[in-house]
């Protein structure tokens, strides 16, 4: 009960001192002349969203960059780069060795990626020499002179030849920024299909709200939650444990999925990607529903003079629909981008980093528990360049939404 | 099965576009495959609702059976109870927080963490959309943009902000900018930094709705007389409702749902700490009172599943909107 209260009275002081102070600096401007009443006025409407949010984003913001340049555990000493060159250094957190990289070209994953990509090849070789839509369709996007990458097969074994390539690549490489970008592929790669499939998979099929409904329904619990779900899934069966449904698939049937460990050996590093199966469960819904919304709003005239020109339902698809929908395609991969970058619930609520799954953001929490605020804002601040770029293009796109 | 899905609900529409009465073979033949996509789709949303249901079917099993058997093997030999929620609510082992305590403490997080926002963001918005002043388009540019910074950046910061208050010292003159309120570990801590990380989505959103209002209202009022602060209390905020609703839902849930704010600035806290604190501190408790997991986890559900089932129109209305947050 005391908390309820407390907690009323937070908020009606709060919005009372908010809705006071603004109504009577409205009052005093509606007295002053005219023209500094034009002039003072729009920074009475903005002037207390940009002061909170320059006193708790934008300077602390600042300041952790700062610190991230500084010596001492505190960050209270000299400039430095010291916290990054060990950070850099430090082999936990980026691990890149040479004979490594030599092993991936011998790697399963790799040989399928080429495989993969020759197939894509031939496919869209082929299907170049036989393209019958005429460009009139529109959204034609063949790319190089001879190939056309717009057909099914060839799409797909691109597709899957990059990313069998990449986990090849990042599931030889160590280290917690690696887990970062190997999370930001996966992650935002499997959901952007899934939600892709799924959105036009309901599209006008039967139940269509309620299949969207339960698969967008993740997206409404917290990642512990998810966390704690999932948990029922992948637990290996011990003291004070319940039992997780896919060991009764493992030989052996003793595994815990997430920290990688079990009776029959390790899994690592494969553990990361269940515990990125959670993220894409949850993302996919998304993802689903945002390309959902897109898919619905291309005109449906097109659909019809694309068919009209003898196109088939698979012509449609890749040279109608999905040039219609690729600006949204772009926002669901950044957004999902941003969001995985800064992972951190579900990695401290299922393995809190260990068995080799953890991440930055989760290095830059234990470094501010534990005092240390110059490694910590370090983390923080790889994080954001990380970000940097998928910012970049937020803002030129949000840029030209404004002007338009 | 990911890379065989897209192509087949084209099959799925081939049906429709292609289902000439006068080829009953064919026609039969489309009918068929035009299940296959809708089958598809099935499949996934079972294999998508699976692990929540063993959440629930565990959350009603007495430690016993959660211990000696899957989850799965409750259908066939079921066995339930509720003694689960009532001690995760009431009687917790180990003298950690009762959940009945750890939800109102939630409450207490994300009401004034949605409201407070909400009424800075709003007059925010109108003045970006309709009013002039200089460097406003840049201003908003920047404002939206902050989304996606990683709030990892503000939380160290913050921290020292709440604690020791902040300083600014020239020329031996220390002038203190914010006092030291002692903050820290107190809710209020959070739901300010949540009034700060919620704002760019709230202006971007509500900028998005207001900025979208036909313009000839605006010219009628102030033909009126109206200035734009009567302009702003008596159109902009009654019509801007559906924005509002959308952004109170997504924020809402976002704090609800948010743990490591509230675990950096309330875990010293443990009286005041929200339910997804005490559901990791369960998780990491090892043995001790894990039979209450799931139900504790469904526990700190609950909120969440009846705004989404019951709104999911104004949640999906503020993700279409502002899919951007960082």
């Amino acid at each position: 009960v005391d908390t309820l209260i407390s907690t009323v009275i937070g908020v009606v002081v709060s919005l009372g001192i908010i809705v006071v102070l603004f109504t009577a600096l409205n009052l005093a401007i509606d007295r002053l002349p005219q023209r500094w009443e034009d002039r003072l006025r729009p920074w009475v409407f903005v002037g207390p969203a940009l002061l909170f949010l320059f006193a708790a984003l934008v300077v602390p913001a600042v300041r952790t960059i700062v610190l991230s340049l500084r010596g001492g555990r505190r960050g209270d000493e000299g400039f430095t780069l010291e916290n990054w060159t060990s950070a850099l250094q430090n082999p936990s957190v980026i691990n890149i060795n040479r004979a490594d990289l030599g092993s991936v070209l011998t790697s399963r994953l790799f040989i399928i990626g080429v495989l993969m990509a020759v197939l894509a090849l031939v496919a869209a070789k082929r299907a170049a020499g036989s393209a019958s839509v005429p460009p009139a369709t529109g959204g034609e996007t063949r790319r190089g002179g001879g190939f056309d990458f717009t057909s099914p097969l060839a799409s797909f074994g691109l597709v899957v030849a990059v990313i069998a390539v990449l986990m090849a690549l990042l599931s030889t490489l160590r280290g917690i920024i690696i887990n970062n970008l190997w999370w930001v592929v996966v992650v935002v790669g499997f959901s952007t299909v899934f939600g892709l499939a799924l959105a036009v998979l309901a599209d006008r099929s039967k139940g269509e709200n309620i299949a969207k409904t339960l698969i967008f329904m993740p997206m409404a619990i917290s990642l512990v939650g998810a966390a704690v779900i999932w948990k029922y899934i992948y637990d290996a069966p011990g003291a004070g444990q319940a039992e997780g449904l896919l060991n009764i698939f493992w030989p052996g049937g003793s595994i815990d999925f997430v920290l990688g460990v079990g009776a029959q050996g390790s899994i690592a590093p494969w553990n990361n990607f269940f515990i990125m199966v959670i993220m894409i469960w949850i993302q996919t819904g998304f993802a689903m529903v945002v390309l959902s919304a897109s898919i619905k709003g291309v005109p449906a005239e097109l659909h019809e003079a694309a068919k009209v020109d003898g196109a088939n339902d698979a012509q449609v698809f890749w040279r109608v629909t999905l040039p219609q929908i690729s600006s949204t395609i772009v926002v669901v991969l950044t957004t999902i981008s941003i969001t995985v970058l800064k992972i951190f619930d579900l990695v401290k609520a299922t393995t809190g980093g260990a068995g080799g799954t953890d991440v930055l953001a989760n290095r830059m929490y234990e470094g501010l528990r534990g005092g240390n605020f110059a490694a910590s804002s370090t983390f923080a601040t790889m994080i954001l360049v990380l970000v940097l770029p998928i910012m970049w293009i937020n803002i030129r796109r949000m840029n030209r939404e404004v002007r338009a | 099965m990911t890379l065989s899905a897209p192509p087949q609900p084209v099959l799925g529409r081939e049906g429709e576009v292609f289902g000439d009465p006068m080829e009953p073979t064919g026609k039969r033949v489309h009918r068929v495959l035009a299940a296959v996509p809708t089958g598809v789709l099935w499949v996934l949303v079972v294999l998508w609702t699976i692990p929540s249901v063993g959440l629930l079917i565990n959350s009603f099993r007495p430690a016993r059976d959660q211990f000696s058997s899957g989850w799965w093997t409750a259908i066939t030999n079921p066995d339930f109870t509720m003694s689960n929620y009532d001690r995760a609510l009431f009687n917790p082992p180990g003298g950690s927080l009762e959940f009945s305590k750890a939800f109102l403490n939630s409450f207490a997080i994300a009401i004034p963490g949605t409201v407070v926002p909400i009424a800075i963001a709003a007059a925010a918005a109108y003045a970006f959309a309709w009013m002039d002043f200089r460097g406003r388009h840049w201003i908003f540019i920047g404002t939206i943009t902050l989304m996606a910074v990683p709030l990892q950046m503000a939380l160290i910061p913050l921290q020292q902000l709440y604690s020791g208050g902040a300083h600014l010292t020239l020329f031996d003159v220390t002038i203190t900018v914010f006092p030291d309120l002692d903050l820290a570990n107190r809710p209020i801590a959070v739901w300010l930094a949540h009034t700060a990380f919620g704002l760019p989505l709230a202006i971007y959103l509500l900028h998005n709705y207001i900025a979208s209002l036909p313009a000839d209202v605006f010219e009628a009022a102030r033909i009126d007389g109206a200035n734009h602060f009567a302009i702003f209390w008596r159109i902009v905020l009654p019509l801007a409702k559906p924005a509002l609703a959308a952004f109170c839902i997504f924020q809402f849930l976002w704090v609800w749902n948010d743990y490591l704010i509230a675990l950096v600035f309330l875990s010293q806290n443990q009286e005041a700490s929200p339910l997804t604190i005490q559901l990791v501190n369960l998780v990491t408790s090892r043995g001790q009172g894990s039979e209450l997991l799931p139900a504790a986890a469904f526990i700190s559900m609950v909120v969440p599943l009846i705004i989404f089932f019951s709104l999911q129109r104004y949640f999906v209305r503020g993700l279409l909107a502002g899919s951007v947050k960082g």
